[in-house]
């Protein structure tokens, strides 16, 4: 499991590789911290990410109120399991999912 | 009891001597007492062991001449000897045999080292060194692992306090239900599953499945506040709505970001033949009705992720014939992988039960347990199986004995303008009052109707003066409302007067009769009384519509500031209907 967070324009990208748990806790939030307040928008990346509970939708919370209400998120390019725990949590009401 | 715990005392420099030749202990002491070390000297083999008990050294060297020919085991007993005081007492073995005989005792007594004489003192200090080094080391390691074990063992015990705890509040929300079967994977109490079930004195069953996020502590932390939550609003028959709502509230509120509670409550009401499901992140409930599936899939986001008023609260609902299986599930039995690491998948768990019969949660739990190779148990999953068959056809003169008989009573309050400018819905605390005094939950939430509707009409338009046709006009309720902040702002004279008189017609029926004074000026009821068309009332006067047709009688008096209505209650078409 690895995150690495870039900055392309005023969107900040995070790409989440391989298990997204509670091992990613420190790393995750590393990842994003020094966004905050310089980027506009948030992009995570899910193509790589193998599996995510429900530690992980909380990190995403945490990262959507770090964030502020005015910072618009996406979740982007999740794959069927990965889809099917943000439908169950219904994070389509927080965030942009495509 | 707490294990033992060796306490080490801080290391001594002292070194004890085992060597019967004078010679030999007096070069030792020469060049260690220079070192700074304290030396202490044996010259008989049958000393030593004491010695070594009254004065712990830090190490020992004992002479191959001292030791017993025919046995090896010397150095073991001073080790033995010294294990009470430290964890570890390195012995060195001396002589002046040749190397060969010198290194075969060495092993055979199992000495931590040796040294051949002659040598000099250079090579003593490095010995020495070295082996009180190899000895601190130990000692650090010794003292951490201690001190692991000793957190280890209080976390166990808080552990087991703690499931006392749980027992107590979870044990009272485990009501023996008919028809009601359910299983708890032992790893899920402290993470953070929770399962509660419950009958309102209507009869409905409420069946609360919830799962915090993330593990351990944290998870398990919110589990005693939503039980509480529930039981007591349960009890006070508080509809399934209020109760999500209120625990989001307080989740909200107390959790961190990061923590939310997925939560799903299935309300099966025998009275109204339906079932009603709430899903809040949750994976689907599902219902298995003559070998058909049905899913019923979350619907908002879980509990203490956003405020109460963002949350959809209205359930999917469905009608029941008796014939219907419940199913709610945690995520454990889905997410539980084999050792290839495929899941168990939704798939399979809806098909397990499909194909079940009867025997739904036992079929599942061998069933993931057989495709997992055992790995199951480590993991948290929790089940709910309810069949409504039991639930629709059971008797409720059997539970008459706990409801009460209808008795004499009346109360009587005065809010003064204090009071008014405060409270925001009194007539919610009067209902909870009334409910406790006679509880009559089917008959409820009419009742708040009818005592909020007077009441609201007695503030706004008896002591607030408030024009009602202002609902009429473009953006009318916006300004109604800010009219009426403004006038409870500047409110400082009068009071509203509620009475409610209690009296039974029959054992399980009886008539309320609530009257509402205000001190306002009133206004003319007789318009009202004839009956008017209800196309005038578009956005307002609903409420004494409303009211009217709640209650057996509506009557205003004296000026209009004093209103009086009748309410009937009676339980026994519950009881008919479910007897039937």
């Amino acid at each position: 499991m690895s995150v690495e967070g870039q900055l392309v324009g005023n969107t900040a990208i995070l790409f989440v590789k391989g298990r997204f748990d509670i091992a990613s806790y420190e790393e995750f939030n590393q990842a994003y911290i020094n966004f905050i307040g310089r980027a506009e928008q948030f992009q995570v990346d899910l193509s790589t990410t193998t599996f995510m509970d429900s530690s992980a939708l909380g990190m995403l919370l945490l990262l959507r109120e770090k964030a502020g209400d005015s910072v618009h998120i996406e979740l982007i390019n999740a794959d069927d399991e990965v889809s099917k725990i943000l439908q169950i949590a219904q994070f389509q009401q927080l965030f942009t999912i495509r | 009891m707490i294990p033992p715990f060796t306490s080490l005392q801080p290391l001594s420099n002292r070194i004890l001597i085992a060597d019967p030749s004078a010679e030999h202990f007096a070069f030792y002491d020469c060049i260690l007492t220079a070192q700074g070390f304290e030396v202490l000297h044996v010259d008989r083999h049958d000393a030593i062991l004491d010695a070594v008990q009254q004065l712990p050294p830090s190490l020992v060297i004992v002479d191959l001449a001292i030791c017993d020919e025919k046995r090896n085991d010397l150095i073991k007993r001073i080790k033995q000897s010294c294990s009470t005081h430290s964890a570890f007492v390195p012995v060195l073995l001396a002589s002046n045999q040749d190397e060969q005989i010198l290194l075969q005792h060495a092993v055979a007594k199992e000495a931590d080292g040796f040294l051949q004489f002659p040598f000099s003192d250079k090579v003593l200090m490095a010995k020495v060194q070295s082996l009180l080094r190899i000895r601190s080391l130990y000692v650090a390691l010794k003292s951490t692992s201690d001190q692991i074990h000793q957190l280890h063992y209080t976390l166990e015990q808080e552990y087991k306090d703690a499931e006392r705890i749980y027992e107590k509040f979870l044990r009272p929300s485990a009501q023996k239900l008919a028809g009601f079967d359910s299983y708890i994977s032992s790893a899920s109490i402290f993470n953070g599953d929770l399962l509660l079930a419950k009958v309102q004195s209507s009869g409905d069953v409420l069946i609360l499945l919830g799962d915090f996020t993330g593990h351990g502590l944290s998870a398990a932390i919110g589990v005693i506040p939503v039980a509480e939550m529930f039981n007591s609003m349960v009890t006070k028959a508080r509809s399934a709505p209020e109760i999500i709502s209120e625990i989001n509230t307080k989740l909200y509120n107390i959790l961190p970001a990061h923590l939310f509670f997925g939560c799903a409550i299935l309300q099966v009401s025998p009275a109204q033949k339906k079932a009603h499901i709430y899903n809040f992140g949750m994976p689907d409930v599902l219902m298995i009705k003559r070998a058909e599936l049905s899913r019923f899939s979350s619907r908002n986001l879980p509990l203490g992720v956003v405020n109460s008023q963002r949350l959809d609260l209205y359930p999917q609902s469905v009608d029941l014939s008796g014939d219907e299986v419940f199913y709610m599930l945690t995520d454990g039995f889905t997410e539980s992988r084999n050792p290839q690491g495929e899941m168990f998948g939704d798939h399979r768990v809806e098909q397990t039960l499909l194909h079940a019969g009867k025997q739904g949660i036992k079929t599942l739990i061998e069933q993931v347990g057989e495709f997992c190779a055992d790995c199951f148990t480590e993991d948290d999953a929790t089940i709910a199986e309810l069949q409504t068959g039991p639930i629709l056809n059971f008797n409720y003169i059997d539970s008459f004995s706990h409801l009460t008989k209808a008795s004499r009573w009346n109360l009587n309050f005065r809010f003064d303008h204090v009071a008014l400018k405060q409270m925001a819905h009194p007539m919610e605390g009067l209902v909870d009052m009334i409910m406790h005094v006679q509880p009559i939950p089917s008959h409820k939430e009419r009742l708040f109707m009818i005592l909020d509707e007077l009441y609201t009409n007695a503030l706004e338009h008896g002591l607030l003066k408030l024009d009602s046709s202002l609902k009429q006009q473009e953006d009318g309720f916006l300004r109604f409302l800010n009219e009426r902040e403004r006038a409870i702002e500047g409110l400082n004279t009068g009071f509203i007067d509620v009475q409610v008189i209690h009296k039974p017609l029959g054992e399980y029926e009886g008539e309320l009769s609530i009257r509402i004074e205000d001190s306002g000026e009133g206004f003319d009821y007789t318009e009202l009384d004839a009956s008017p068309a209800p196309n005038q009332f578009i956005f307002s006067g609903r409420g004494v519509l409303l009211t009217r047709s709640l209650c057996s009688s509506l009557t205003y008096e004296g000026q209009g500031n004093v209103v009086t209505a009748v309410y009937h209650w009676h339980l026994r078409p519950i009881m008919e209907q479910a007897a039937g």
